[in-house]
């Protein structure tokens, strides 16, 4: 997996964009939407507070991962570097990527910390969101 | 694919429930789902009937209202799929919640209405209030004066509703009783001849997993203009396809409806009458009966078409005469029929506006006679002849209300 | 040296048959379940799904979560529309239509909450069983008509505050008990039904490929608690669903052809009063008497219930 060298325009496998349905808006036929386009919608922006892992202690259950209403706890075996970095928001995470079992999405992260109440070993802490 | 019971060609004498049904087999939709209510219940029957014999290749749905009728017609046709129903008054009226998100999500489908009264008092018998109520829902609606139109009609309503630009609902109105539980003598095209007549579905989408697809959105305030624009956008285009379709009709088939008016207006008696008379479907034949015994020079416009409304067309044919009549089977309470007000809307745009007279008769399957023709045409021939506002009125009539059953003074008999 | 290109949205969800961005509270169950739901279902699926919370967030055009093929229609007919859906694929594959996929291997779903389920919907609903059409019905139950802002269903538990059931000085919240609306289903004679809670996900998600495998009219029903309607901190969702669960107030079980399977036992059953504590919804029943009359009917009324289906380990 470690591709921590990769620069961020290389395509990794599977990765793809989203494409904004709201760019050239027309509508069509029925006014049908097309699939998956709510990843558009970056609920992260909802969060007044943010769950924050605690990589040492987590185990890698998998716990918050099944728990998390908006898919928003990512097993890392799908992740690239460059991917942990769009996911981190650009915050320092002393954690590499190659060590650890999850990962937040928070663009969509709405700070539920329902990941928090399930985790079985405490890994995870709320804390205030600072914008 | 059919098997025991053939379809013959020539023309044989079907009831009318029984031809439309007869039609639909030719066609074989992929689903029928109906429910039963009179005087529709034998065009469900006699397709139930079918099925069980395997003339009916698709799917039969014994469902358990109008209300699931119209939504597994829209279920169906989500997936891609030719359907067909049918219905009368509540059935209808039950369906028009399903009906509207139709127009609304440009899902075609094919459905015969026997037209009734609608509720309350309850009643069975003929009249146009369950079409007019279902007006504004971007619906297209036929209206059939005999049987043979009705079978043709269903027939035309499938390639109008399914051409791409349309791609709406469609219904195709016969009024009950009067042509559901006649005998006509009819022809009915068969499977073969249907095949050559409707290219197969093209649908600008399905439901299909090789191709997911979201339906039936949220639509916001900032997209749900534009999304209503759409529906009338496809009225408008029906507007073109109809005329088309008629045209294709008559070279398969050899019978061409509303000549002149491309399909949108059937027009009998001189081109330069003084008098029109405008009726929807089966009454205009009465009214063609009465013709050759009436002083005044008169015309019949009968309009195949409420949605979408032949504006043009009924401006032409009627903009020259001196006096129009309208004989409509249904009311808005509160202020005239809907018909009449159409019709008043329409030629509100002509230089020349003709006298106009309304008439509220034919209710709940109540005889329209001869004399009712004739005096129908006697009043609006003499409103040509008056100033105005006795050449404009606003009150509409209803000459066959018998005045002694009501306690109020009837004013407007 | 140029800098390297902005990348694109990163890869996750892909593969996500619901997506994220979809506009549920923070905390909520219901979405929770069409997760695990469209997980359980696969690619091969089409759902039809009645107004509700869950359609309202994940469909806003041009906006859609739903990574299989859906449709939305009215509140009340999304059991007519799934018939539909899938008569249209059995006339299909009656014919051999090549262009459509063949429907022996496509899932047919249908989603409603349990307004949609219990109430309005249950005409729809009754005639898809009736007339045994190959879908699996699945009814989210979080106990209200929350989406038109926390309103009573026939699936609203006695005793809970609703704005159309609100405690005061004649009310103790609603006055009748929960429709059972899975033996309403068995009696039509579905070959399978079961009750199911996202408090247990894999549970649920079992039993949805259950339903989608056994042929006919299938029917699951997910506890899904709401955070705003039953009034408790998001982070507890998971906590209430198990307590509702632990407490045997929402057994799970599954009615195998009319016959009871795979009682979820309980081996320490809490007494009710655990469970409503942890609501706003039920606070009023701790405040008198009356209240707490309520809560003593509950208690007998899941006792008798327990008895009957052998909760208790």
């Amino acid at each position: 997996m470690s591709e921590s060298e990769s620069t961020p325009q290389t395509p990794t496998a599977g990765r793809a964009s989203v494409e904004d349905p709201y760019q050239d808006l027309e509508i069509p036929p029925g006014v049908t939407s097309d699939p998956g386009t709510s990843r558009i919608n970056e609920t992260g922006s909802w969060r007044e507070s943010k769950p924050v892992i605690d990589h040492d202690r987590c185990t890698g259950c998998g716990q918050c991962t099944l728990f998390c209403p908006d898919t928003a706890v990512i097993d890392v075996e799908d992740l690239t570097e460059a991917d942990a970095e769009l996911l981190d928001d650009g915050e320092d995470v002393e954690t590499p990527i190659g060590e650890r079992f999850v990962s937040i999405d928070y663009r969509y992260c709405k700070g539920c910390s329902i990941c928090e109440e399930v985790c079985p070993v405490d890994a995870i802490e709320t804390v205030p969101e600072v914008k | 694919m059919s098997t025991s019971k053939e379809v013959p060609e020539r023309p044989e004498m079907l009831k009318g429930d029984r031809a439309v049904a007869a039609a639909v087999r030719s066609v074989q939709p992929d689903v029928v789902s109906a429910y039963p209510i009179t005087p529709q219940t034998g065009v469900v029957e006699r397709l139930a009937e079918f099925h069980a014999d395997g003339d009916l290749d698709g799917e039969f749905l014994k469902v358990d209202s109008e209300f699931n009728a119209a939504s597994s017609c829209i279920g169906a046709s989500a997936a891609g799929a030719r359907v067909f129903s049918a219905t009368s008054s509540q059935g209808l009226k039950l369906m028009s919640e399903p009906l509207f998100t139709a127009a609304g999500m440009r899902l075609p489908l094919v459905m015969a209405v026997a037209n009734r009264s609608l509720s309350a008092p309850i009643s069975i018998w003929n009249d146009h209030t369950d079409a007019f109520a279902e007006r504004d829902g971007g619906m297209i609606q036929f209206f059939a004066k005999d049987v043979q139109e009705a079978v043709d009609t269903v027939l035309m309503a499938y390639r109008v509703a399914e051409h791409r630009d349309v791609s709406l609902p469609a219904l195709v109105n016969l009024d009950g009783y009067i042509l559901t539980h006649v005998k006509e003598p009819v022809e009915i095209p068969d499977e073969a001849a249907i095949e050559e007549f409707l290219p197969p579905r093209d649908p600008h989408a399905t439901l299909d997993p090789q191709d997911p697809v979201t339906m039936g959105p949220v639509g916001r305030p900032e997209h749900w203009t534009e999304a209503r624009y759409t529906v009338e956008e496809a009225m408008l285009a029906a507007k073109d396809v109809i005329p088309e379709v008629t045209d294709a009709f008559a070279e398969q088939f050899e019978r061409r409806y509303g000549a002149d008016y491309g399909g949108f207006l059937e027009v009998v008696g001189p081109d330069d009458a003084e008098v029109a008379v405008v009726a929807l479907g089966s009454v205009a034949g009465t009214i063609e009966h009465v013709l050759p015994d009436l002083e005044e020079s008169v015309k019949i416009v009968r309009p195949r078409l409420l949605r979408p409304l032949p504006a043009e067309q009924l401006r032409a044919a009627l903009g020259d005469v001196e006096a129009v009549g309208v004989i409509q089977k249904e009311n808005s309470p509160g202020y005239q029929g809907s018909l009449a007000g159409e019709l008043k809307s329409v030629l509100y745009a002509t230089e020349d506006r003709p006298a106009f007279r309304s008439y509220v008769m034919g209710m709940a399957g109540r005889d329209i006679t001869h004399e009712d023709v004739e005096a129908v045409v006697e009043e609006t021939a003499t409103a040509a002849e008056t100033g105005t506002p006795e050449r404009f009125v606003d009150e509409e009539r209803w000459p066959q209300v018998d005045p002694d059953m009501l306690s109020t003074e009837v004013t407007r008999q | 040296m140029s800098a390297p290109p902005e990348p694109e949205t990163a890869l996750p969800h892909d593969e996500d048959l619901f997506t994220p961005g979809h506009r549920a509270c923070a905390g909520c169950a219901p979405a929770l379940a069409m997760r695990h739901l469209a997980e359980a279902a696969g690619e091969d699926t089409i759902v039809a799904q009645a107004t509700g919370c869950m359609e309202v967030v994940s469909s806003p055009f041009p906006e859609s979560s739903w990574g299989v093929s859906w449709i939305h229609d009215v509140f009340a007919n999304a059991a007519g529309v799934g018939s539909g859906i899938e008569a249209a694929y059995r006339s299909f594959s009656e014919q051999g239509r090549e262009e459509f996929t063949d429907h022996e291997d496509t899932n047919f779903i249908v989603v409603g909450g349990d307004g949609a389920t219990f109430d309005i919907g249950i005409r729809s609903l009754s005639g898809m069983l009736d007339r045994g059409h190959d879908v699996l019905y699945v009814c989210y139950d979080n106990e209200a008509y929350m989406n038109t802002g926390i309103q009573r269903s026939s699936a609203t538990p006695m005793g809970a505050s609703t704005t159309t059931s609100p405690p005061g000085l004649e009310s103790q919240g609603d006055d009748t008990t929960k429709k059972d609306m899975p033996s309403i289903v068995a009696a039509h004679g579905s070959p399978y039904v079961a009750t199911a809670s996202i408090g247990y996900p894999r549970d649920f998600q079992e039993k949805v490929e259950r339903g989608l495998e056994i042929e006919g009219p299938t029917y699951v029903q997910v506890a899904t608690p709401c955070t705003l309607g039953w009034e408790y901190e998001p982070k507890d969702t998971i906590t209430v669903a198990q307590l509702a669960v632990e407490t045997g107030l929402y057994p799970l079980f599954e009615l195998v052809d009319g016959e009871l399977e795979d009682v979820r036992e309980i081996s320490d059953r809490r007494p009710v009063r655990e469970y409503l504590e942890t609501q706003g919804r039920f606070s009023h029943l701790f405040e008198d008497e009356e209240g707490d009359a309520v809560i003593e009917q509950l208690q007998d009324f899941v006792d008798e219930q327990a008895e009957d289906l052998g909760l208790d380990r």
